[in-house]
């Protein structure tokens, strides 16, 4: 079987257990018993059992909206490069695909939010947009370091052309894009997952009125986007290609896995950012990439 | 080429006979607007029909006067430019009669198509003029005819004082160009386009000169920064008709104008890519800041031209920088990334402008901070206008994409050369897209949701309905057009080869290679979509499904646990944007306005927020005070009494009598 369509599968099948994963993690730090790595997919069972309910102000956008991000997200799966950093697809130029349709997921999140009319919902799609701005261009500018370096166009041919050679560029682009996962994933300390009703929050907070199904798949997709996300990540901090496929599963999954643990001693360890830092921060990570980009050049 | 006199005839004709049925105004628009359909329908065939061909017509005109001949022509570039044009024209006249009904009792509706007619002919001929002069006398009858129809309500001041603006700005712009045209001419010894590219040698030395006057002359019109500054208050005055026309084909007569010279003036300086290359990200990156902090719906729209505009130079900019430095790939992803860009900008924002005129008719206001919620009374408008809006901000799989993405893709492959300038341009062009995208997202994510989505925040969105057959006609057909645009590029790009040859000057092979390379791209993105689709569909059903065996009640908007929510207590448009223009605003300088009492007892206050064009403020402003102000010194030249007037006509006879003998 082709590694890169297994790749897929894992993916779909395997992406909620990383947000327990991290929950995990934090509950493991804060002395508690904490909640089953598995929880993700049991609300996830519960909620598609669920009915739900719709606000008077909405219209179909309002439940198109997260039905499309969950559609474009797989779509990105298919260029996404996993293990041996491969991809099921690949061409020159999926790279500009690839921050796009993360572009065209946010929009439909936003416009689902706006939707219902509600301020909160307006303040969380106000805050996902702005931070957008200095993220894209973080991204961007750091793929295009990994693009000068490897003379390649595809992600996956980026993925799998790296050495342990180029460490100092690789560590400052995974630095800029560990910032980035962070911030695209709403995680701490851009933005805090726990908290629901906090006037911080974002991602959480754009959701307020989704219920039943129609949650389950926003549920579903932040999980897949942790993990889409995440392997670029991953890909870079780890070079390691031995090519020996279950050798690459191996480092790939376990990648993954740190990652999360990562994620969850960040959120153990800090408290989130004011609003008016994050901007900052993603800044900073765009000087990264930039900085990775300078070297690269000399 | 005789279709395109017939076409151009068509359009003038009819708009002459609409004008003489001024007492008539249904006739009138009816003559109008199916003579500038049957034009344009006309014309638009053969446009397609010459770029499938790849044929190029040129006809010698016969000498008129002594100074330039009726020389017509039509090649790859301009039949490019024809397509866009007669669609909009077609597309906003038949938009056009539903929306003047209103205005039949209190303006010239004959009138209106005499000078709406007259601005497409006078585009399309500009478009296959071949002669300096001939070229230099459609443009003028263009920014007239356009003048008036941007003050066509000129009961309302700032209506008013807009047209004037435009007028003057405009006649600035032309200047430069006569004189750009009278030094080819002298150069050339001739006004006719195929001895200034017969004679590009005896150019070269001022090709320099040319291209200043070029970037200057036409970018008035299209509307570069900092010249850009009549357009947001041109285009919100004019009727919606003439505002999706002029924001979407007028002003890109500048950039094919400059296309045009580019081909005369031999091979392109590096200076000049970057000059270009430098204006258009500036003027991409300002004009979406400004439009972000816009209220007035339309004048959003227009400040977003800026920015598309940008984008477009930013593409020739690139194209000149690969031509001088002998990188193919650049040159062609950058010209045919901002050609693509011309027709695309002009099929979402004339759609825009539609829509955005739609919403303004049938409420009464284009201040979008007291609509919203009018989705359910509009679903066409809605829909199209969010295609409109998703297209605009670059997202895929709607023709936005597609052509940022040419440009995008020339940028990475260079970002792997070694000449520092290119590497430099490239990233900036990959960052600046990429920031300028992001940015317009959120400006469209705000007017959308602002203006349709949430609940009515007056009784002027409550009464709104859906405009009449005619005017959603033009939307949806111009909505379906983007998406069509958008996902058969694989059909559409090898048709670029004989328009890439003729702009860039590139060896046919190189073209080839690149075309092949773009569409085998564009080949794997469709499969990308296909795939989204299938899970799209998928999704759906299985939603479907679940929630069909389920009892799914409705309730209002859950605001955690407040009982009395209004609409009132929505999120405006500026607080929607507000943490952006807050961190922009030192370019921005947008005035916030709260009047917080310091009383025991709060009163009424009320937040306002204000943008102001930085341009206008602290250039234009004090620039046109200062002209003021020395002009009226001089006043004293003038004060009424004829007597002096005949005695300076005397002196001057005199002056020149003697100048003439001595």
């Amino acid at each position: 079987m082709n590694s890169a369509l297994l790749n897929i599968i894992l993916a779909l099948i395997a992406a909620p257990l990383l947000p327990g994963i991290i929950n995990r993690v934090k509950a493991v730090f804060a002395g508690r018993k904490g909640q089953p790595v598995l929880q993700l997919y049991y609300d996830l069972h519960k909620l598609l059992k669920k009915s739900a309910v719709f606000s008077s102000a909405t219209t179909f956008f309002f439940w198109a909206g997260p039905l499309a991000g969950f559609a474009v997200l797989a779509g990105s799966l298919l260029v996404v490069p996993q293990a041996q950093g491969k991809a099921l697809l690949q061409f020159p130029g999926d790279i500009i695909l690839f921050v796009y349709l993360f572009g065209v997921m946010r929009f439909f999140a936003v416009v689902s939010a706006m939707d219902t009319g509600s301020s909160f919902e307006g303040m969380g799609a106000s805050r996902e947009i702005q931070f957008a701005v200095f993220a894209e261009p973080a991204l961007f500018v750091g793929l295009a370091t990994l693009a000068r370096k490897t003379a390649n166009l595809s992600l996956s041919g980026i993925y799998s052309s790296f050495s342990w050679h180029d460490s100092t560029i690789l560590m400052l682009v995974s630095a800029a894009f560990f910032i980035i996962f962070l911030a695209e994933n709403s995680r701490l300390p851009v933005d805090d997952p726990n908290t629901h009703l906090e006037l911080t929050m974002i991602h959480e907070v754009m959701v307020l009125d989704h219920s039943g199904p129609d949650l389950a798949i926003i549920f579903y997709s932040a999980s897949l986007k942790l993990w889409i996300l995440g392997s670029l990540v991953v890909g870079a901090i780890i070079p390691m290609r031995t090519g020996n496929i279950i050798f690459d599963e191996l480092i790939f999954l376990s990648g993954i896995a740190a990652l999360s643990l990562a994620v969850g001693i960040v959120e153990s360890c800090m408290a989130r950012l004011k609003l008016l830092k994050v901007p900052q921060l993603l800044i900073a990570g765009f000087a990264l990439a930039m900085l990775a980009l300078i070297f690269q050049i000399m | 080429m005789f279709e395109f006199i017939l076409s151009v005839s068509i359009i003038f004709t009819s708009g002459i006979i609409a004008c003489l049925l001024n007492r008539h105004p249904g006739k009138a628009s009816f003559i109008g607007a199916a003579g500038a359909v049957t034009g344009s329908a006309i014309g638009l065939i053969a446009s397609i029909r010459i770029i499938l061909n790849d044929i190029t017509v040129y006809k010698k005109g016969i000498c008129a006067f002594n100074i330039g001949t009726l020389s017509t022509g039509i090649d790859q570039l301009s039949a490019f430019f024809l397509i866009p044009l007669f669609i909009l024209v077609a597309v906003s006249s038949v938009y056009g009669i539903q929306y003047l009904k209103p205005f039949y009792a209190k303006k010239p509706i004959g009138s209106f198509w005499l000078f709406f007619n007259l601005l497409a002919a006078s585009m399309a001929t500009l478009v296959i003029a071949r002669n300096g002069v001939f070229f230099l006398v459609a443009w003028e009858i263009m920014s007239l005819s356009s003048y008036f129809l941007v003050t066509f309500e000129d009961e309302h001041k700032s209506v008013r004082q807009a047209g004037i603006i435009y007028l003057i700005v405009n006649h600035i712009g032309v200047m430069f160009l006569f004189f750009m045209f009278a030094m080819m001419g002298k150069f050339c010894g001739s006004m006719e386009f195929s001895d200034f590219s017969a004679a590009s040698s005896a150019i070269l030395p001022v090709s320099s000169a040319l291209f200043i006057m070029a970037t200057i002359g036409f970018g008035v019109k299209a509307g570069f920064v900092p010249f850009h500054f009549w357009l947001p208050q041109a285009h919100p005055a004019a009727p919606t008709p003439v505002s999706a026309l002029m924001s979407a084909v007028m002003i890109k007569t500048g950039i094919y104008g400059l296309l045009r010279i580019l081909t005369f003036i031999g091979p392109p300086h590096l200076w000049w890519g970057i000059t270009l290359f430098g204006i258009g990200l500036i003027s991409g990156i300002l004009g979406v800041l400004f439009a972000l902090t816009q209220h007035d719906i339309k004048r959003l729209l227009a400040y977003c031209s800026v920015e598309n505009i940008g984008i477009i130079a930013m593409g020739i900019g690139l194209g000149l920088i690969g031509l001088n430095k002998k990188l193919p790939v650049l040159a062609l992803f950058g010209f045919a990334g901002s050609l693509l860009h011309v027709f695309n900008h002009a099929l979402f924002k004339g759609l825009l402008f539609l829509g955005a005129g739609a919403v303004a008719q049938q409420t009464g206001t284009r201040n979008m901070e007291i609509l919203g919620g009018i989705f359910k009374k509009m679903p066409v408008t809605g829909i199209t206008f969010l295609i409109g809006a998703a297209a605009i901000s670059g997202l895929p799989p709607l023709n936005g994409f597609v052509s940022e993405f040419l440009i995008y893709f020339g940028s990475f492959k260079c970002i792997t050369v070694s000449s520092l300038s290119v590497v430099v341009s490239s990233l900036l062009a990959i960052t600046g897209l990429t920031f300028i995208g992001a940015l317009s997202a959120a400006c469209f994510t705000k007017v959308f949701s602002i203006v349709f989505l949430g609940s009515e925040r007056s009784a002027l969105a409550e009464k709104a309905a859906e405009p009449g057959k005619m005017m959603r006609a033009g939307m949806v057909f111009l909505a379906v057009l983007c998406v069509l645009t958008g996902i058969s590029m694989p059909l559409i790009i090898p048709r670029f080869h004989g328009l890439l040859i003729e702009v860039s000057g590139l060896a046919f092979s190189e073209i080839d290679l690149f075309l092949s390379q773009a569409k085998t791209t564009f080949v794997f993105i469709n499969k990308i979509y296909a795939a989204i689709a299938v899970v799209f569909t998928c999704a759906f059903l299985l939603r479907k499904k679940i929630l069909a065996e389920k009892i799914v009640r409705t309730a209002p908007t859950w605001d955690c646990g407040y009982s009395h929510p209004s609409a009132k207590m929505q999120y405006t448009g500026s607080s929607f944007v507000q943490p952006i223009t807050d961190f922009f605003n030192f370019i921005l300088r947008a005035g916030k306005k709260t009047e917080l009492s310091s009383d025991i007892f709060p009163k009424k206050t009320s937040p306002r927020f204000e943008s102001q064009d930085i341009f206008m403020r602290y250039i234009y402003e004090p620039l046109s005070a200062k002209i003021y102000s020395l002009i009226m010194k001089l006043r004293w030249i003038q004060h009424g009494r004829l007597q002096v007037y005949i005695l300076y006509i005397v002196v001057t006879l005199l002056v020149l009598i003697i100048w003439k003998l001595g």
